[in-house]
């Protein structure tokens, strides 16, 4: 057979890492035999290679399929994930995990923020000066109406960072669940 | 009118049902099968999208297949056949899809 098929065979059959040895064997064989069908029907290796498109696309077409359509959550659908989202690229192994944390931790961060920043001015009105929340920059602290203002400066930019960052999570999500659904289609 | 968006979307839920029936015929093989698809405008399919859901529909039991010799020397072929829970998967698929026609019909007013 043609190199160039080979080539594509063995490319297919890297990304298809996660599956076991005889799945892998069972479709490469199946593509080599269409491949060589392919050529009796006179299709020339530039025209077979159009038609099976990119390699890595072949195999995320296998490795998707399987863990959308089958149920529950084995081991082996768990090796197949990890070698479909290692085609998906690493940046979801990345971006996923940091953005989900940081996000609501700023948000969250930016609320408390604010909160004590009102605490502070609350509690010098009343008497007490609330010494645990205070504003050290540089080695400088602030009075507590000032100590509000940088909380409340400091705050909102947290909110609006971690809101950023939740519609930028929820944007890579969605792209790469495109992604999957173009798979099945 | 973007018509290729809805075309794949029937595609997708339909395609399955298609191989089924055409397996329920008889027995074929993975190239045969998109042979007899890109017959039908509707159908034409890639080889990345049709052997992917061949191995679901073997997994799930409703396919079994074997692999075959060929005669020339070729490497062997694998064919796919439908077992009974394929025909009973089948039967189920059919009523749905009458339901669907009549509702259309309906829909417009025939």
């Amino acid at each position: 057979m043609d190199k160039r098929l080979e080539v594509y065979l063995e490319k297919v059959n890297k990304y298809l890492k996660g599956m076991t040895i005889d799945e892998r064997e069972d479709i490469i064989k199946e593509i080599r035999s269409t491949m060589v069908d392919m050529q009796d029907d006179d299709l020339v290796v530039d025209q077979i290679l159009e038609r099976l498109g990119d390699p890595k696309d072949m195999a995320k077409a296998y490795l998707g399929d399987m863990i959308t359509k089958t149920e529950g959550l084995s081991f082996k659908k768990v090796m197949m994930m990890i070698g479909y989202y290692s085609i998906v690229g690493i940046s979801g192994m990345m971006i996923i995990p940091v953005l989900g944390i940081m996000s609501p931790t700023l948000i969250l961060s930016g609320a408390v923020c604010i909160i004590a920043g009102f605490l502070k001015v609350i509690g010098e009105a009343l008497g007490d000066d609330m010494s645990f929340i205070m504003v050290n920059i540089a080695g400088n602290s602030f009075s507590p109406f000032m100590t509000l203002i940088i909380c409340i400066i400091c705050g909102i930019a947290f909110i609006i960072i971690g809101v950023i960052m939740w519609k930028g999570l929820k944007y890579y999500i969605e792209k790469v669940s495109v992604g999957k659904k173009y798979i099945k289609a | 009118m973007d018509l290729e968006k809805w075309r794949s979307q029937i595609m997708r839920g339909t395609l399955e049902y298609c191989i089924l029936l055409m397996l329920q015929k008889d027995t074929a093989y993975g190239y045969e099968i998109l042979q007899r698809l890109s017959n039908y405008p509707l159908l034409s399919s890639s080889e990345s999208t049709v052997y992917p859901l061949l191995r679901r529909l073997l997994k799930e039991g409703y396919l079994s297949s074997m692999w075959q010799e060929t005669t020339e020397g070729a490497p062997p072929r694998k064919y796919y056949t439908i077992t009974d829970t394929g025909k009973e998967y089948i039967k189920l698929l059919d009523k749905d899809w009458d339901t669907l026609n009549k509702t259309i019909n309906e829909l417009k007013g025939e």
